[in-house]
């Protein structure tokens, strides 16, 4: 996993992404106890906007290439770990890559979503495991619930959270 | 004197989430490296299940009547009870053997996957594969060979990490070096220049000394490569088919000796327990050759036959497999010797 930090720090720093934070099933488990997970879910921002048409994975895949790295379903395989890249396409996602908190693995540093971003973007996905996901960062009191009603709030998830709260029997 | 012996009779159903609560918050205090080992080992343990059934899948499909009657449903282990809403057995019988079938009479019956394999062989191999991977990486795409009197540039590296920051330098100081001894290479005496030359002292390429033992230069006279022109050494060596077999040898007394197969049939209420050895392309692509011109998969059958030597312990049947596309072929080595194909 270090070397796969290592390889998304130097593209960064190569300047082929803005930014980015890891999101997905490696954030929750930094918060969470350890599960099987399939890949790496990388939220980036692209160094170029264009105005019109999705964002390119052209750039990532080609610099990943020369370094021989090569596509696999969804993503890339990076030292054995499928690494999907996904830009923001949602507000939430954006800002939990702008707002992401700084840590460490083994000696090398990287962004992963904060516990409260990481479950406003999980109820926004909304698959069950998603939602699983949202109750465990809940029970293991990971997040501050005011920092979360207030992501949630601005993002436009409030009736989510109310159908959620509804389904799983939770107190406000 | 106090004792920390647990009486289970004692214990409430809130004990048991309280523990249960305790065990979550305990792993997911862990360090994030630690957590990450976690999921990389069940990520491996998923890989196998997934694996183990493609290789009964296959087995099944050369050999439907192994068992003296066909099957009529299957699963691994771990699928086998919550897909038949089954209780499990007891731990660890609940986990053994990987291989759960029903037969057509319906009789159950288990069978353990073993592969044949040379683990030492693997690692071995599998480090050096690393090795050579991130160096290649380092280096990136080769340029076209244009140098006038290279054929071929061999790389040898140490065993040591390599620092994905060190990947550009590593990258110019090498083809620097190729450079300079390209331009020395007609100042040397005749002879020497259809010879390969080695350079291991590398003072003026401190990153190529940091991760190379040595580079050696094949000279362009006897043959050129144009594309992957930088290699790694042929990592064959001197082996003797023996080796493999000491493998099968070593497998099959300990799989005998082995008491976790003892009580297997009644804990897990099985008819039959089988063995099923596994040659596959992992054993094919990193461990030594067992075949030489006169000994092949049938002499290997012979030979683990003898091993087993009309004693399997707990097994009812021992079966040995070639697991490799389009060269399947599968054995029952125990009771008797004979030859399994598709009739």
């Amino acid at each position: 996993m270090e070397q796969v930090i290592q390889v998304l720090n130097r593209m960064q720093a190569d300047g082929i992404i803005e930014k980015f934070a890891i999101g997905g099933g490696i954030a929750a488990i930094y918060y969470l106890p350890p599960y099987n997970t399939d890949d790496v879910d990388v939220f980036f921002l692209p160094v170029l906007v264009t105005e019109s048409g999705p964002v390119s994975l052209e750039p990532i895949y080609s610099y990943l290439e020369k370094l021989g790295y090569y596509p696999i379903k969804e993503g890339v395989l990076i030292e054995d770990w499928p690494v999907q890249f996904v830009a923001p396409f949602k507000s939430i996602q954006e800002e939990a890559i702008l707002e992401a908190r700084q840590v460490t693995y083994g000696n090398t540093q990287t962004l992963i979503f904060s516990a409260e971003h990481l479950a406003a973007e999980l109820l926004r996905s909304g698959r069950p495991k998603d939602h699983s996901r949202v109750i465990n960062l809940i029970q293991e009191r990971k997040l501050d619930m005011r920092v979360f009603r207030n992501i949630v709030r601005r993002h436009d998830l409030a009736d989510q959270w109310e159908d959620f709260k509804l389904r799983y029997d939770l107190e406000d | 004197m106090r004792s920390n012996t647990i009486d289970f009779s004692k214990q409430t159903t809130e004990d048991i989430f309280r523990a249960k609560m305790e065990r979550q918050q305990r792993l997911a205090s862990l360090p994030f490296e630690k957590k990450i080992e976690i999921v990389n080992k069940l990520r491996a343990a998923v890989a196998g299940v997934q694996r183990e059934k493609l290789i009964f899948e296959s087995f099944l499909n050369v050999c439907p009547e192994f068992a003296g009657e066909r099957i009529k449903e299957w699963d691994v282990v771990d699928k086998w009870y919550p897909n038949r809403a089954l209780a499990p057995p007891p731990k660890p019988f609940d986990k053994r053997p990987d291989i759960m079938a029903l037969t057509v009479s319906g009789k159950r019956i288990g069978i353990e996957l073993k592969g044949w394999v040379n683990q030492e062989q693997i690692a071995e191999a599998r480090e050096r594969e690393r090795i050579q991977d991130i160096i290649l990486n380092a280096i990136g795409k080769q340029p076209p060979n244009e140098t006038e009197n290279i054929g071929y540039v061999w790389l040898s590296p140490k065993h040591v990490r390599f620092d994905v920051r060190d990947a550009a330098d590593f990258r110019d100081q090498l083809f620097r070096l190729i450079a300079k001894v390209d331009n020395d290479w007609t100042r040397k005496p005749g002879f020497e220049q259809m010879c390969v030359g080695d350079v291991d002292r590398f003072e003026e390429f401190p990153l190529l000394g940091k991760y190379l033992h040595r580079v050696r230069f094949r000279p362009a006279t006897r043959s050129r490569g144009t594309v992957r022109w930088i290699r790694f050494p042929d990592a064959s060596r001197h082996y003797s088919p023996s080796e493999m077999l000491e493998t099968l040898e070593s497998l099959l007394l300990s799989h005998g000796r082995d008491d976790r197969y003892k009580d297997l049939k009644a804990q897990a209420g099985l008819d039959k327990v089988f063995l099923l050895i596994h040659y596959d392309f992992k054993a094919f692509a990193y461990n030594t050759p067992y075949k030489t011109p006169d000994f092949g998969f049938e002499e290997a059958a012979t030979f683990a036959s003898q091993v087993v030597d009309g004693d399997a312990n707990s097994f009812d049947r021992i079966f040995l497999f070639h697991f490799l596309p389009g060269e399947e072929a599968a054995y029952e080595i125990f009771p008797d010797l004979k030859s399994l194909l598709k009739r």
